[in-house]
């Protein structure tokens, strides 16, 4: 079992006081920043941290958690604050330690195909700061997450179908741990055999055992050609049973994502999308050579149109490619900005490929039976999608068959043999479902998480149930 | 974005407007990028997103402070947002409604009331605009005395056309456009002339009224609208075919009488079908550009042209001005982040001038990068603004086109 108490308002003070002893402006305790500081997006369930601190250096960091662990008061890292379940809420308040001072690009190395960065550093700004070297980092979550953020979650996106998530992309790492201590994790190596993978230990900690604070990343050749195509069903089958079978052939695809059809009709609005109509679809992107890519795109139009596919729309051009995805990254928002005053938030189910068309069949019809305007995307390739739920929070019977509609989705892809979360991680949302897929192994997660860190300051009540 | 504004603000239009505004809002802070502010201060309260969530819980009854006051005399009312915005939201109108809650709220120290007051009077009667531009240069200690020289530069008026053609539109007398550069009316009035328009200037109000509406001093603002009105209104009933703005700030006050008198019984009818008349000069010359084009003397030139945020943001006229430009050969240098505020946002130089210093030699270092040899505008603030900064001349654009009309 795993406890916490809020720490006293004296030890609190003590602390703000020291903390603001050594970093001055830094140390901010103005209500606006704290409640900014209070909730990811998402289910906007908020509680405020006491102080938030900027730091800009692996000892600052490491000497502010020396100072928390002794004063058992907690810490919890805010990269850019768009995780969705609840994992930035200060169940306890304490210590917010705000990443965005550390956005360095520390090095690129090209010939290897990696770079080092600050845990504050952005996927936009890593790509914006690497795309002279012809290179990419293909993890594109749709918010312009932090590295940091990304690794804390195991993050990934679109392109995880053919590049995978930061589970396979991140190298290694530097992390500071709750007793001050700095330590390099994984090396430049692309492979190793050495001891614990204490790298993927921290990926996806949601910041419950230490701080990461540098990335090892791997990065990849822009390719030769890009070619995006969106395709449109006459229904979510036909468009479900088209990325099956496009994925059991082993077609590479680079991106497929899938949009039913309230999905688009937000989108079309949101976005501007011109021409395409309020239907189950899917975006496409083919990478590789100019006659691979053809060849790709071939052997997909057959199955599209075995599956009640339309006619291509083809986005080859780099600003036509960037508006189609810029429009499936914003669909969140395109959601909320559907029913004006309502919140949304995501379930997060992921299935082995076989199972995705009765996982999403399964969805939809507990989504309908919920009464509440649903949209279904996702990253279908991999098995993961979403359902978008809308809903309004000052109501508390929306409230609870939101609740409950998005807590059975997530069982139903549990008992088909998948994940209550591909890429949104556990925060506070999932702590229930996490303990039905995990059973025995949570323990084993709780054993974990006490030997790293005794004092449970790190993000105390997330990720790991208490008991 | 949920929201539940308190007694005082509800159910009074102000409320109701803002709680529309903020409904529409999804927070997913496309705006913060774009924000010339929180790019150069980089704290989220100083971003769009962050003042939406401010005036919101002002709104919401949260007492305001002096910092949440900051916070908003800090933008620039640039409206960049607006046109990143997906969602429409129109924070332009929100950011007018929180800062008049807010100064309600929390006040203003004398020296600031006072600076207010004397930048509104100072620069809305022409006579005292000289000593005004003077105390509002005595608190900018940031300015380095040698460019002060520099901030008029005087060109010659040269002459109002006699001629009176059939057709006519009004000129707004342009309250701190008039002392500064008077060169720009008059070029106007000779280039619509030249496209068979006479220009006629009709003193009234002295000022669009602007200038008092983004100083919170809303009756005087409303006085000047009204004054505006009842001067042009005997000209709009014989026929005058628009009311047009020489200064894209002007214009885009113009185009929201109607919105701005909508609960006058008395005016609201009059400022609506003014507020439809109401042109930015650049939509005047577009639409006469086909006759003009032929009287052009051709040039090579490379120029550089920064789009005032009130035209490209507040009206959304891009493109315009720029195309006309290049129509005549000039070469236009490229110039990175033409989107972004020059910091000069009409009385914001003066009242935030580190800020606004730093804006505008971001700016100044875009528009030279290319080496142009003038720099055009349409706004007679960002005009003023940018030559207080640099050695190249800096004009409205309809100069420009004056200069080389046949
Ligand atoms: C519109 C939208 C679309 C999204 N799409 C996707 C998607 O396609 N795929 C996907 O995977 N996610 C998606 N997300 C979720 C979110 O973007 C990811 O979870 C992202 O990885 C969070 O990064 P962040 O920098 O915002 O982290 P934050 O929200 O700031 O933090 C997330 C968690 O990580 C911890 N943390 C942050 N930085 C560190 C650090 N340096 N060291 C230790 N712990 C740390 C925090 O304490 C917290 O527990 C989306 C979110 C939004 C709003």
């Amino acid at each position: 079992m795993l406890t916490f108490e809020r720490p006293t308002e004296t030890a609190v003070a003590a602390t703000v006081n020291s903390l603001r002893a050594s970093y001055g402006d830094r140390t901010v305790t103005t209500h606006a920043v704290r409640e900014h500081h209070s909730h990811g997006e998402g289910m906007q369930d908020s509680a405020l941290p006491d102080v938030v601190v900027f730091p800009e250096t692996n000892e600052e960091i490491a000497s502010i958690l020396k100072l928390c662990n002794q004063a058992r008061i907690p810490v919890i890292a805010y990269g850019t604050g768009t995780s969705l379940e609840g994992h930035l809420k200060a169940l306890y308040g304490g210590v917010c330690l705000d990443l965005s001072r550390m956005t360095k690009v520390l090095e690129i190395n090209p010939e290897d195909l990696d770079c080092r960065v600050q845990a504050g550093v952005t996927r936009e700004q890593l790509n914006a700061d690497i795309r002279h070297t012809g290179l990419f980092f293909p993890i594109d979550p749709g918010a312009n997450a932090s590295i940091g953020g990304m690794s804390a979650t195991r993050a990934s996106g679109t392109n995880a179908v053919r590049y995978g998530t930061m589970r396979e992309n991140v190298l290694g790492l530097t992390v500071i741990t709750p007793d001050g201590r700095i330590i390099k994790t994984g090396t430049r190596a692309r492979k190793s055999s050495a001891g614990y993978d204490l790298t993927r230990l921290y990926i996806g900690s949601e910041g419950t055992l230490g701080i990461i604070t540098e990335i090892q990343l791997k990065l990849y050749g822009v390719p030769e050609r890009i070619s995006a195509a969106v395709c449109q069903f006459g229904d979510l089958h036909g468009a479900v049973n088209t990325v099956i079978m496009a994925m059991q052939l082993g077609i590479p695809m680079a991106r497929i994502e899938l949009l039913d059809d309230m999905q688009m009709q937000a989108c079309i609005k949101y976005s501007k999308l011109e021409g395409l109509e309020p239907k189950p679809t899917l975006f496409m992107e083919f990478h590789g050579t100019d006659a691979y890519v053809s060849e790709q795109i071939e052997q997909m139009k057959s199955i599209t149109a075995d599956h009640g596919g339309s006619d291509y729309r083809f986005a080859d051009k780099p600003e036509d490619r960037s508006k189609l995805w810029k429009a499936r990254h914003d669909v969140y928002w395109a959601g909320m900005s559907f029913v004006p005053g309502k919140q949304c938030f995501a379930t997060d189910t992921c299935v082995p490929i076989s199972r995705l068309a009765d996982c999403i069949t399964e969805a939809k019809r507990i989504a309908d039976a919920s009464g509440l305007i649903c949209m279904i995307v996702g990253h279908v390739g991999d098995g993961n999608f979403h359902v978008q739920i809308t809903f309004d929070p000052n109501n508390a019977d929306e409230h609870q068959r939101a609740d409950d509609a998005a807590s059975r989705i997530a069982l139903v892809a549990i008992e088909m043999g998948g994940t209550c979360t591909g890429e949104h991680g556990i925060g506070i949302h999932k702590l229930d479902a996490l303990k039905v897929e995990h059973g025995e192994g949570v323990d084993v997660m709780r054993t974990i998480k006490q030997a790293l860190d005794p004092h449970n300051i790190m993000n105390p009540g997330k990720t790991i149930p208490m008991q | 974005m949920q929201t539940n504004l308190a007694d005082f603000i509800k159910d009074t239009p102000e409320g109701i407007e803002a709680d529309a505004i903020l409904r529409s809002c999804v927070h997913c802070g496309f705006c913060t990028a774009t924000c010339p502010t929180y790019q150069v201060l980089g704290d989220e309260l100083d971003g769009p997103r962050g003042r939406i969530y401010l005036i919101k819980q002002v709104l919401e009854g949260v007492e305001p402070t002096i910092k949440t006051q900051q916070h908003l005399d800090r933008c620039l009312t640039c409206r960049n947002c607006e046109s990143t915005c997906p969602s429409g939201v129109e924070y332009g109108r929100l950011v007018d409604i929180g800062r008049a809650v807010v100064e309600k709220k929390v006040g203003r120290t004398f020296r600031e009331s006072l600076q207010r007051r004397v930048l509104r009077k100072g620069l809305l009667s022409k006579k005292s605009f000289a000593a005004a531009i003077a105390l509002g240069r005595a608190a900018r200690p940031l300015l380095p005395a040698a460019l002060k020289a520099k901030i008029q530069p005087r060109r010659a008026i040269g002459t109002w056309p006699a001629f009176q053609h059939a057709r006519s539109m009004l000129l707004l007398d342009n309250c701190v456009q008039d002392a500064l550069a008077p060169s720009i009316d008059s070029a106007t009035a000779r280039v619509l002339s030249a496209a068979g328009v006479t220009l006629k200037r009709i003193s009234a109000g002295g000022c669009c009224g602007a200038l008092s509406h983004h100083l919170n001093a809303h009756d005087e603002a409303v006085t000047k609208v009204r004054a505006n009105i009842d001067a042009w209104w005997p000209h709009i009933e014989a026929g005058a075919e628009a009311v047009v703005g020489t200064a894209s700030g002007c214009s885009v006050m113009l185009k929201e009488y109607g919105h701005f008198m909508k609960h006058d019984a008395a005016y609201a009818a009059k400022a609506e079908r003014v507020a439809a008349l109401s042109k930015d000069i650049s939509e005047v010359i577009t639409a006469e550009w086909p006759k003009l084009q032929t009287k052009v003397k051709p040039t090579t030139e490379k120029i550089a042209y920064h789009p005032p945020c009130t035209l490209q943001h507040g009206m959304k006229l891009k493109g315009g001005v720029e195309a006309m430009l290049k129509d005549m050969g000039f070469a236009l240098a490229p110039v990175a982040d033409s989107h972004l505020c020059c910091g000069s946002a009409g009385t914001y130089s003066v009242l935030q001038p580190t800020l606004s210093n730093e804006l505008k030699s971001r700016k100044l270092k875009s528009l030279t990068a290319g080496a142009p040899t003038q720099i055009a505008t349409a706004n007679i603030g960002c005009m003023t603004h940018l030559q207080s900064g640099t050695e190249l001349v800096v004009k409205h654009w309809i100069e420009l086109l004056d200069e080389r009309l046949k």
